[in-house]
């Protein structure tokens, strides 16, 4: 080589690239003009789905054709962007450096080949980064798309975040339920709630969605176990008759509920009460009844099938604290407890991750796991995994102990791309394992046994 | 894919020898990234289009003789009229135009019909101008600046050429090579190809056309039989191809190792090319010197090396310059004397050619 000329040459810093999905209507247009207008200090290019290029003030928007290229190898994780490759090609060139990229995707578009560009393309991964996918969704309207919307899903199961827009047009209980509804699908991003995508930059530029570094700094829900229940309260019950009553909601066939006793209400007893209701809900087969009595420590399956009013009775023989899990959400059902004619309200209630979700195809599954994994084991499993279902498998991201190294291993993917590196030291964390799978038809149970058989 | 990546691996265990290091001759600063270069055919200018907009005409010196405003956002493409009187650029405003240097408007200001011109092309006789602009290839009349062709492509063109005096022209863009005719509105001939070509240099004697391609590969096609031909194995895309004027030698980057095929005969089908390392980033741009088998190639890391690219003519490069800044393009003087290159600080920098012993 001449002369050293590489060692003067200095790196520029990789420039964040911000994608932002959504159907139309869901706000994107309005959340592009307000980051183009407000006052933040930053220079940014916009790449508009529409034709022409403008500079306006200190941002600059082109227009981009969406054209998907596919590899002559027929690799689906090869496909990527052509328009983009060109595009933010030239804008490197230009002396005015910028502080962030915005790609705006139209509303029918599948995030992966967008993504793909920055990880498959050499020249692209050299010079920008990135940083995040950044969905928007219509709270109104959403609904009638997620369920059957191959686009829709995906735009939110590929998300990092997730601004759940024109929350003014929908009470906060539809609201709740679709938060929960999208976090069964992408357990991994962050949900914010905007009305005119009113929000604050850095929560949509700069999240670190693909830095490894930041792997886990996202919602508890991505480290919280799987649970056979959604929700738990917890009541202060009078000794007597109770009746709980459940009217018409979601089209599920039967509810699980489950009472137990409890010592106090600390939150040791409450610790222990979850393991005891996981392994009762699991472990026992109950047949639905339309009715009956829901008895303290017993699984009671409510069919949901008939029409009208559900009624359970619940015999209190002694006063005390009890805690009351149920499969899905009570909200769902308009879900009353009563003693006589007085509602009795939980002293404290809590939402949990639903292990499955059975009305949607995309989903998320979590593993938590101790102990050491055996590094050729992880890597023959996952190989294995991304060659068979790597197109069902949109993104994963985890943190990983593998016995005989001392730093935590992290990892992310997209398809069957696969990025991964040793990070800082365990030191005095406690070693354990946390992954996470988003995709379509993915099978928890599989997904776990694999993940187990890699222990070392 | 014949033989690339063992002769890559072959290569890489032997380390160049240090070769002469060369003074440039001449250094500019244009003052801005320097998007594409171009040599009046008789050689007493050199154009360098500018990611900023304007256009620096420079003269066989390195003295700026000219700036013309350019394009707005950017320019993309220069190239001089056969007879050299004319220039026609592209940029990032939509538009081409043509310029008569001296003059401060351009002579016609023409519509690509996308956002950006990025691919130009005069025809042989100079009677002709071609515009590549997203989906929309153009034919434009140099007499009166008339449009007299027009021809939609289902999608970006990412090459065009000339084929001879005909009115006819060949263009690439993702899945294929489409070959077109003044007066006839749809494609004579395509050869398809499932794969994203990314750009395309047909052969001085016409019997080749070359495209690199998004999958690291090159494709090559022998033009009168639509015959095809794959070349894989490349570390990265390959955007940089550089025929000899014999059309016997095509030069390649994708990487940071040149690799020489050689066309003589019934061409590299089987064969292993010959590579030249002395680059440690990947290549921005190789040129063979007109009229002869000299090569040079310019690195992303700033290097440029001059080789003797001729079959079994030896590893070791004959002279080799270089620049702190990230090369971006190549042009040889019209008679060979001199080497351009560009960087990306905005230095255009001439280098007398070595001699081939």
């Amino acid at each position: 080589m001449p002369a050293g000329q590489a060692d003067a040459r200095e790196l520029p810093r990789r420039v964040p690239v911000t994608v932002l999905t959504g159907f139309l209507g869901a706000g994107k247009t309005t959340l592009l003009n307000r980051i183009l207008t407000e006052n933040h200090g930053k220079k940014i290019a916009v790449i508009e789905n529409e034709f022409g290029e403008v500079g306006i003030d200190n941002a600059l928007v082109i227009g981009a054709d969406e054209e998907i290229f596919e590899m002559n190898n027929g690799c689906i994780c090869c496909t990527v962007r052509g328009d983009l490759i060109r595009i933010l090609g030239n804008l490197m060139r230009r002396r005015d450096k910028l502080d962030a990229i915005l790609i705006e995707t139209t509303g029918l578009a599948d995030p992966a080949p967008v993504a793909q560009t920055f990880f498959v393309d050499e020249e692209m991964k050299d010079q920008l980064r990135l940083d995040g996918i950044v969905t928007l969704v219509d709270s109104k309207h959403v609904a009638l798309h997620l369920g059957e919307s191959k686009e829709c899903q995906e735009q939110i199961a590929f998300a990092d975040v997730i601004l759940l827009n024109k929350t003014d047009l929908v009470t906060a209980e539809e609201l709740d339920l679709l938060e929960r509804r999208i976090r069964s699908m992408n357990a991994m991003a962050r949900i914010h709630r905007t009305q005119n995508t009113a929000i604050a930059l850095d929560r949509v530029l700069d999240v670190g969605g693909f830095d490894l570094g930041r792997a886990l700094d996202t919602r508890p829900a991505f480290l919280e176990p799987e649970y056979p229940f959604e929700w738990s309260g917890i009541y202060l019950l009078d000794a007597g008759e109770h009746l709980l009553t459940l009217q018409d909601g979601s089209p599920d066939p039967s509810m699980d509920v489950l009472l137990l006793r409890l010592p106090d209400e600390s939150e040791q007893a409450m610790a222990t009460a979850l393991d005891r209701a996981t392994r009762l809900i699991s472990e026992t087969r109950a047949q639905p009844t339309t009715g009956g009595e829901l008895r303290p420590e017993s699984l009671h399956r409510i069919s949901l099938a008939p029409k009208g009013e559900k009624r359970v009775t619940v015999q209190v023989s002694e006063p005390g604290v009890f805690v009351l899990f149920t499969q899905h959400l009570p909200a769902e059902f308009s879900m009353r407890l009563r003693r006589g004619r007085a509602d009795v309200r939980p002293t404290s209630t809590h939402q949990y991750n639903p292990g499955h979700e059975h009305d949607n195809s995309v989903t998320s599954v979590s593993i938590v796991l101790e102990g050491d994994l055996h590094q050729e084991k992880l890597n023959r499993w996952l190989s294995k995994l991304l060659l068979e279902s790597g197109t069902d498998i949109f993104r994963m991201k985890g943190i990983l102990s593998i016995a005989g190294q001392d730093r935590r291993f992290v990892f992310q993917g997209v398809h069957m791309l696969f990025d991964g590196e040793p990070e800082r030291p365990w030191g005095k964390e406690e070693r354990s394992n946390q992954m996470v799978f988003i995709g379509r038809n993915l099978d928890s149970a599989a997904l776990d046994r694999g993940f187990r058989a890699c222990l070392a | 894919m014949p033989g690339l990546r063992e002769a890559l691996v072959a290569e890489s265990s032997k380390r160049p020898t240090r070769s002469a290091e060369l003074e440039p001759s001449w250094v500019v600063d244009i003052g801005d990234f320097p998007t594409d270069l171009a040599w009046s055919p008789g050689g007493e200018r050199l154009a360098v289009a500018s990611a900023a907009g304007p256009i620096v005409v420079l003269g066989s010196e390195g003295d700026e003789q000219l700036r013309h405003r350019g394009h707005e956002l950017g320019s993309l493409a220069v190239d001089w009229s056969p007879q050299g009187e004319r220039l026609a650029s592209g940029g990032q405003d939509g538009r081409a135009r043509v310029w008569v240097p001296g003059d401060s408007s351009p002579q016609a200001e023409l519509r690509g019909g996308a956002a950006w011109v990025e691919l130009l092309a005069w025809s042989e006789d100079g009677g002709h101008l071609a515009t590549g602009s997203g989906k929309f290839l153009k034919v434009w009349d140099a007499s009166d600046w008339s449009e007299v062709g027009s021809f939609d492509h289902p999608n970006t063109i990412s090459g065009l050429a000339w084929r001879g005096e005909s009115g006819r022209l060949v263009t690439s863009s993702y899945g294929g090579i489409q070959f077109w005719e003044l007066g006839q509105p749809t494609a004579r001939r395509t050869f398809r190809w499932k794969g994203s070509l990314i750009c395309m240099r047909v052969s001085p004697n016409g019997r080749w056309i070359i495209c690199g391609s998004q999958d690291c590969s090159v494709h090559i096609w022998k033009s009168a039989s639509g015959q095809d031909l794959e070349m894989s194995g490349y570390p990265l895309k390959v955007k940089q191809l550089g025929w000899s004027d014999d059309s016997r030698y095509l030069a390649t980057g994708g990487g940071a190792d040149v690799c020489i095929w050689d066309f003589s005969g019934r061409g590299p089908a089987g064969t292993r090319p010959e590579v030249r390392q002395g680059h440690v980033d990947a290549i921005a741009d190789v040129a063979f010197q007109p009229g002869s088998h000299l090569l040079a190639s310019l690195g992303r890391d700033g290097s440029l090396c001059f080789w003797n690219g001729a079959k079994g003519k030896g590893k070791k490069a004959l002279g080799t310059g270089g620049r702190p800044s990230s090369g971006s393009k190549l042009a040889w003087s019209p008679d060979g004397t001199s080497v351009a290159a560009a960087f990306e600080s905005g230095e255009v920098v001439a280098w007398k050619a070595p001699s081939v012993s």
